[in-house]
């Protein structure tokens, strides 16, 4: 691209977050679920498979640029509902749908069928936000999207992760 | 010549061809040429030199032409000539100079190749005593100032080709450095650049050389910095490497080529007038890369220069170095209001920091260059070091005047007001440091005013208002030496108030004195004045040990011991205050810092417990600070007197600066008290909690406990080198029984406190064990001489801890067991292993040994003793309901108050506990000497012969045996385990075997009480012990067929005609018995015995009847409906005609046959608390045993599967039936366990015969993990469907394997899969021939292990139909199971990631659906972990 569309990001360190001691809710051993207690999938474990996306346009991940954030995710272990905002870093950015396709890529790769991924721009955050976000809703437009090798190549460079450590390359 | 052709060719290709072979043949000949054929050549390279196309060829030769010969050992071809090579005639040198300074000028438009090669000849010419040197330092002495400088470029080399060989006044040398200034100017490749910077360190070097003329350095001085700083600072991209090229060869870095511009730049101080304002135009910008090369060429420049080059600078260059240091507090104020809330100077300041510490040292390094009396004097009137002074005053006022205004403000001040002291500690430190001269004359401007504002801030406690106008004037008083306005100070209320100013005070004094320490330190300042070169060496300010210790550094030593008084009398004061604030602080821990006001006014008498905190913290950093000085002035005098003994200037200075042995007790008092508390504290709060936001340490977070941890570390260190000094040496004598009773007196209290001082002493007993207890001996060894201290205090603390944890085991209650219980693991594990791996000959280890001694006796004796004083309450152990009082140490069990659930809670915790006193037994044991483990074994041996027989009689007669014997028992085992082999005499050797014997034999008797079950153990490792040492291989053999093959072999189960009748007892027995011929097995095996292969065989017909029995199951089997049915049926194959009971005293014996097929191989297997390591101090240990061992295993386990059963287990994932035949379970948990205890390199080598068997082991343990969910069932989706499945498949809890069941097997699973995993792993990092065709044979089942693996969830239990404590225990060992299980998955997934590395792709891709559908389902897995894995494998697989 010729020209960058927000040619000076403001970078933000990526932080070092950790899962606050054992949650306190303690099930009943003889839940549906087996003896071994589950641990839930929250939304912590969600940043943390989108976290190190690239974004398209600088060398940055989406987290250093603020893109996403662990508070903009809310997740349903369940009933298997994840839900994401993004905030792209400039109003007209014209790579939210982009990153919006990357992000659900990502979540569809990294979770288990039964969830359903909702993706939206954070309210206010965005000029057509209204139409972006119908854009990342509709799955018929999103398969058409992946159908496309280049836009595929794309999203594949954006999931990469950072200098070829694996996405998901949090180390257990 | 053969050669003339094609070197006098007029193609040029042919020409430098030729040269290039010249310069081969005169390198290889060069010794056996003579002084005139050198000219001839030398001439000869010299005009080919000229001639541009063969210029890197020529140069190349005449390298090798100037290189001086190599001295010849042998005559060649006879003669002297050949004898001694001759060497380059100075006419032929200077030839070749001639050329080499003419190409040089245009070597700028060269090629990279022959660029380097001029500057490489350039570089052997200017070389430290190379051709140049030489020949300008003839011509001077010859024909001193005969000839014209500066012979111009055109002439030069035609009048030195026209020279006569014989002339004796040559022409001078041409100038090299215009030359090179020619050739280098422009120069971008990095690999020329690195040469060229070399270029000008040789050239100057050269000019500097003695009678060496620097006239032309000095004049093109300028131009050579012109030169040099448009490569400053180096900016350099490494290109992305070549995929052809080797990697080593372009590994340069931006760090080598900085490295050599700053070497450069230093090369001589001609260049100091013209790089000094360069660096410091580079300092002041704001790219960082160019401030921290201006810093580090600074910090080496500086030194070379010398005080003289320096002098003129010495006004710009502080500015800019203090600006660098204060760096962060300017940004800090600017930025404060945003991160005042976070709690001191915000995360924009820590770029910073890294930088201004690096300035702080750079800045010693100037002062230090700048010599006394120059810099450290601009620098102490500055004002940015009397505003500190003001600071730190200005801190106690402020404090009291917060209470007025805002917080917010305040806290904004006080953001600025730490930033500010934080970066003029380091300014300070850093100008101290400089030298002696340069404390001194801080001691009256800065540290005397320092000093007096600390002591004023602590000044006495009930300090009221009564008191104040008294303080008021002490201050004033003690100020007066600067402009003080002392009002300030005296207006603060109570010294609680002023905190602030003793928090600065303390770490500003410290900064100075770990500088300080720092510099004295003879490593650190030896490799400082290596590195700033000979050339500074008498300038005087060269730091270092020497400047302090010697004469002049009398003064600074004066100062400096003066701030070192001051400081520990502070300390001394500060204590008490900080003990009772700890003791009285209440429980409002959420006093913010900037609160501490009201939070001192909310409680007087003390500090607010932020404050509290932060000044614990600081003075644990001085007395660290402090002990550092302490051990640095006794190494600097160590080395000194060395190098010059019997110099009472250096006693003196030392003696200076050593702390007092009075002052060390109160160090190691304070140090002991401080880290106590905090440990404390943080076992009360939870983990982590104590860890605080230390302001003084730029908010990083510091653990006061842990600090004061590492100080004591390093005071124990202390003792070694004070050997010397007669006085100190007491004190180290003194130091360890007073942290010893102190940190005893604090174990014997009750609380959190006990837990605190075990792991801290502990801590300290076992400093070395990082490093010694892992490693071999010989570091130990190395390390021993600097550890004395640990051992002593390990030894005391042995000495000290026996009587506490022989009264522990008197009365112990809940709490105190698991303390016991912690404190014995910690000793044995960690505190002992240290000590055994000290040299016998180390008088601490004897001290330890006699302790050890002490505690193993008493403890054999006291065990029964205690026992007796109990009251001989009911039967020690052997009750018939298994909830027996514990027996090593016997305390009264509240058996009224709890039920059922306490009582085997009680035994579980009390076989903890005797498994531990085993376990320190045996350790003890070990570290005792020849003559203390001879007058143990003899007790030990009684002891156990009392068991043996009187459990003999008990069989016959049916009188219970002597309960006090019974209690020994496992404390003496433990003992026979920790004899050294030699100690062993044959026939008591045999009356050992004997009555150990007859005890595990004895237990099967029907009506004796069965042994317990850690006693067993600990009894079978002895056994096997004695075995093992045994020496007279004969009476062995004897012993073997006479009494081991009647009582314990032929007794088995599997064997012949036992285990027909029989009840719980029996099981447990037989079990018991499997693990003993396990043990002994191992015991053989190590000894490469004969008599192994019987015991091998007997432990596999442990497993066999489920072997044969699967055959007829597989039969009735065929039309079995369910896979569930399956599982029991194979499981117990005699359940059809057989009373459940003995179906479970099989499977509990052949399931101990498995584990005993591990313990036949590993390295170190422990039972019972009891271990035998297959060491050769401590076992009979023969060459290979281990591999012999483990192919013999092999070997009879493959034999004992049918090919079809391994065929049929093969074809198990393709069929989503049920598999008409499995491997019986025993097998494959034999197999399991036998892989992982092996060491993986066998596994490896073994891999082609070993596949088949492990892979269908894994299969069936998946099978047996995860019942119902075959590796074939993939209907439904998730791990709760499965779960339901199984629910329904199995519709009653008896008829799935039991919990315990499915946690061995999948521990068993686990060790299987971490085999295949090495396997992968191994094959994908280097791979081997073997190793990958087993894999790549068998990859359909590979995968499917990795996918039944990767699914193996035990089944849901629903307990709610039992009593509540079998159903908590049920649902702890399930919690087992899954975790276990989940481990098992993490390495299957583990395994899948390998995969794909380790095996082709085309063999897996048919595979691949397969894998990912288990994938899918896995990243739903209830562990996160495991859905992680999930994650990456998914990416693996489906990226291809």
């Amino acid at each position: 691209m010729d020209e960058l569309i927000n040619p000076n990001p403001v970078v933000h360190e990526r932080r070092a977050t950790q899962r606050s001691s054992k949650p306190i809710q303690k099930q009943p051993v003889d839940s549906a679920l087996g003896s071994g207690e589950r641990e839930p999938i929250d939304a912590l474990e969600i940043f943390e498979h989108i976290r190190d996306i690239n974004d398209p346009e600088h060398p940055y991940t989406l987290e250093q640029l603020n893109v996403v954030s662990e508070d903009m995710i809310e997740v349903d272990d369940v009933r298997g509902r994840v839900s994401v905002q993004f905030t792209p870093t400039v109003a007209h950015c014209s790579m939210a749908t982009l990153i919006g396709l990357s992000l659900r890529v990502k979540l569809w790769r990294s979770l288990p069928p039964r969830f359903k991924v909702d993706i939206k721009l954070s309210p206010g955050s965005h000029s057509s936000e209204a139409a972006v976000n119908k854009q990342l809703g509709d799955k018929e437009r999103v398969a058409a999207a992946l159908e496309n090798p280049n836009l595929l190549a794309m999203v594949n460079k954006c999931l990469a992760g950072p200098a070829g450590a694996g996405a998901a390359g949090v180390a257990p | 010549m053969a050669l003339q052709g094609p070197l006098t060719s007029p193609e040029k290709e042919a020409r430098e061809h030729g040269t290039r072979l010249l310069g081969e043949v005169v390198a290889r000949a060069r010794p056996s040429l003579s002084e005139g054929e050198l000219h001839t050549l030398a001439e000869f390279v010299a005009a080919r030199l000229r001639d541009w196309p063969c210029v890197g060829a020529a140069s190349a030769a005449a390298r090798a032409l100037l290189q001086p010969p190599p001295p010849v050992p042998v005559p060649v071809s006879g003669g002297a000539e050949a004898a001694a090579a001759v060497p380059l005639r100075d006419d032929s040198a200077l030839v070749l100079m001639e050329a080499t300074s003419e190409m040089l000028r245009t070597a700028q438009s060269f090629r990279q190749e022959e660029r380097s090669a001029l500057l490489q000849l350039l570089l052997e010419l200017a070389a430290p005593g190379g051709r140049w040197a030489a020949l300008a330092a003839g011509r001077r002495g010859g024909a001193a100032g005969a000839a014209a400088p500066a012979p111009g470029s055109g002439t030069g080399g035609a009048g030195g080709e026209g020279a006569p060989p014989a002339l004796p006044p040559l022409p001078p040398p041409p100038d090299l450095l215009d030359a090179f200034l020619g050739a280098a100017d422009g120069e971008k490749d990095p690999r020329c650049l690195l040469l060229a910077f070399q270029a000008v360190q040789a050239l100057c070097a050269m000019h500097h050389a003695p009678g060496a003329d620097a006239g032309p350095l000095r004049a093109l001085a300028d131009e050579l910095v012109d030169w040099a700083s448009a490569y400053f600072p180096i900016a350099f991209n490494p290109p992305p490497p070549r995929p052809g090229s080797a990697p080593a060869a372009a590994a340069i870095s931006r760090a080598a080529l900085a490295g050599a511009l700053e070497g450069a730049l230093a090369a001589s101080p001609f260049l100091a007038a013209a790089a000094l304002p360069l660096m410091l135009e580079k300092l002041s910008s704001t790219y960082r890369p160019a401030k921290e090369d201006a810093l580090s060429a600074l910090r080496r420049c500086c030194p070379a220069y010398g005080p003289d080059a320096l002098g003129p600078h010495v006004a710009q260059l502080w500015p800019a170095l203090r600006s660098e240091v204060m760096g962060p507090a300017a940004g800090g104020a600017a930025a404060s209001a945003a991160p005042a809330a976070a709690g001191g100077p915000g995360g924009d300041a820590d770029g910073r920091l890294p930088l201004a510490r690096v300035a702080a040292s750079c800045l010693t390094a100037v002062v230090r260059a700048a010599g006394p009396g120059a810099m450290d004097a601009v620098a102490l009137q500055d004002a940015a070091v009397t505003d500190l002074v003001a600071v730190v005053r200005g801190a106690g006022a402020s404090a009291a005047a917060t209470a007025a205004t805002s917080t917010a403000s305040a806290a904004v001040a006080a953001a600025r007001a730490d930033a500010q002291v934080l970066c003029g500690s380091m300014l300070l430190a850093a100008v101290c440091a400089a030298g002696p001269a340069a404390t001194q004359r801080a001691q009256p401007a800065v540290l005397a005013p320092l000093l007096a504002l600390l002591r004023s801030s602590l000044g006495p406690a009930g300090a009221g208002a009564a008191a104040a106008p008294a303080e008021a004037a002490d201050a004033a008083a003690a100020a007066a030496s600067t402009s003080g306005s002392s009002s300030s100070s005296g207006s603060s209320g109570s010294v609680y108030c002023r905190w602030n100013q003793t928090l600065y005070g303390l770490h500003l004094l410290t900064s100075v004195v770990a500088a300080v320490a720092g510099e004295l330190e003879p490593g650190s300042s030896g490799s400082d004045s290596g590195s700033s070169g000979g050339g500074s060496s008498s300038s005087g300010g060269g730091g270092g040990a020497g400047a302090w210790l010697g004469p002049a550094g009398a003064g600074g030593v004066e100062a400096l011991a003066e701030v070192r008084t001051g400081l520990t009398s502070c300390l001394a004061l500060l204590q008490p205050l900080l003990d009772a604030s700890s003791s009285s602080s209440s429980s409002d821990a959420d006093v913010a810092m900037d609160a501490s006001a009201v939070g001192a006014a909310a409680a007087p008498g003390c500090y607010s417990p932020a404050a509290a905190a932060q000044l614990r913290l600081a003075a644990v950093a001085a007395w660290r600070a402090l002990l550092e000085l302490h051990a640095a002035a006794l190494a600097a005098a160590a080395a000194a007197a060395a190098a010059a003994p019997a110099a009472p200037a250096v006693a003196a200075a030392r003696d200076k600066l050593l702390l007092p042995p009075g002052e060390l007790q109160a160090a190691a008092r304070q140090l002991a008290a401080c880290a106590l508390s905090a440990g404390s504290a943080a076992t009360a709060e939870g983990a982590g909690a104590a860890a605080v936001a230390c302001r003084m340490a730029w908010g990083r977070s510091m653990d006061a406990g842990t600090e004061a941890e590492a100080a004591l570390r390093q005071l124990l260190r202390l003792p070694a080198p004070q050997q010397t000094a007669e006085g100190a040496a007491e004190a180290g004598a003194l130091l360890v029984p007073l942290l010893v009773t102190s940190l005893t007196q604090a174990m014997g209290q009750h609380g959190p406190a006990r837990g605190a001082a075990l792991r801290l002493a502990v801590q300290l007993a076992a400093a070395t064990g990082g490093s010694s207890s892992s490693s071999g001996s010989s570091t130990a060894a190395a390390a021993s001489g600097s550890d004395d201290g640990t051992a002593a205090f390990a030894a005391a603390l042995l000495d000290a801890l026996a009587p506490l944890l022989l009264h522990r085991a008197h009365d112990a209650s809940a709490a105190d067991e698991a303390w016991l219980r912690d404190c014995l693991s910690q000793l044995s594990s960690r505190v002992l292993a240290a000590l055994a791996s000290r040299p016998p000959a180390d008088p601490h280890r004897g001290a330890a040994a006699a302790a050890s001694q002490r505690l193993a006796a008493a403890a054999l004796g006291a065990a029964a003793d205690a026992w007796a004083a109990a009251g001989c309450r009911g039967l020690p152990f052997g009750d018939a309901a298994g909830a027996a009082a514990p027996p090593g140490a016997p305390a009264p069990l509240h058996q009224g108050a709890g039920g059922d659930l306490a009582a085997s809670a009680a035994a579980e915790a009390s076989a903890q506990l005797v498994a531990g006193w085993a376990g320190l037994v045996q350790q003890l044991t070990a570290v005792c000497d020849d003559r203390q483990q001879l007058a143990l074994a003899m007790d030990a041996a009684e002891c156990i012969a009392t068991a043996g027989s009187s459990s003999s009689n008990s069989s016959s007669g049916g009188g219970g045996p002597p309960a006090a014997d019974w209690v020994r028992l496992p404390l003496a085992c433990g003992v026979v385990a920790g004899l050294r082999p030699a100690l062993l005499a044959p026939q008591s050797t045999q009356a050992l075997a004997d009555s150990l014997l007859r005890l595990l034999a004895a237990g099967g008797g029907a009506h004796a009480a069965a042994l317990p079950e850690h006693s067993a153990c600990a009894a079978a490792v002895a056994l096997s012990a004695a075995v093992n040492r045994w020496q007279d291989a004969a009476a062995l053999d004897g012993w073997i067929a006479g009494s081991f093959r009647p009582a314990l072999l032929e007794h088995l189960p599997g064997s012949s005609s036992s285990s027909s009748s029989g009840s719980d007892g029996v099981a447990g027995a037989a079990a018991t018995r499997a693990a003993a011929v396990g043990w002994v097995g191992r015991a053989l095996a190590m000894r490469n015995h004969s008599a192994l292969g019987d015991v091998i065989q007997a432990l596999l017909a442990l497993l066999n009847p489920a072997t044969a029995a699967a055959a007829t199951t597989a039969a009735t089997a065929a039309d079995a409906a369910t896979a569930a049915d399956m599982e029991v049926e194979v499981e117990g194959p005699v359940a059809a005609h057989a009373p459940a009971s003995s179906h479970t005293s099989s499977s509990d014996a052949s399931s101990a046959a498995a584990e005993a097929f591990g313990v036949l191989v590993a390295e170190q297997a422990a039972s019972g608390g009891v271990c035998l390591p297959a060491r050769p101090a401590a076992a009979v240990c023969r060459v290979l045993w281990q591999q012999r061992t483990f192919s013999l295993c092999v070997q009879a386990l493959s034999g004992a599967v049918s090919p079809q059963q391994l065929r049929a287990s093969a074809a198990t994932p393709a069929a989503t039936s049920a598999p008409p035949q499995q491997l019986p379970l025993p097998v494959a948990m034999a197999v399991a366990c036998l892989v992982s205890a092996a060491p993986r390199g066998l596994c490896r080598a073994e891999a082609t015969r070993l596949t088949p068997l492990l892979l269908s082991s894994v299969l069936r343990l998946c099978a047996e993990v995860c019942p119902g969910a075959g590796p074939g069932a993939d209907g439904p989706a998730n791990a709760a469907a499965t779960a339901t499945a199984t629910a329904t498949a199995g519709t009653a809890a008896s008829e799935l394997p039991s919990p315990s069941a499915v946690a061995q097997a999948a521990a068993a699973l686990r060790g299987a899969l971490g085999v295949v995993g090495d396997w992968l792993a191994h094959q994908a990092a280097q791979p081997a021939a073997a190793l990958g065709q087993a894999l790549q044979d068998h990859v359909t089942e590979l995968v499917a292990c990795v996918c039944a693996a990767a699914l193996a969830v035990p089944p849901a239990r629903h307990t709610d139909s039992v009593a509540a404590s079998a159903a908590a225990a049920a649902a702890a060992v399930a919690a087992a199971a899954a975790a276990a299980a989940a481990a098992a998955r993490e390495e299957a997934l583990r395994c899948g990631l390998a995969l794909m590395e380790a095996v082709p792709y085309h063999l897996l891709h048919p595979l691949r659906p397969k894998v990912l559908a288990v994938i899918v389902r896995a990243l739903d897995d209830n562990r996160r972990s495991v859905r992680q894995l999930a994650v990456r494998a998914r990416r693996t697989w489906s990226d291809k």
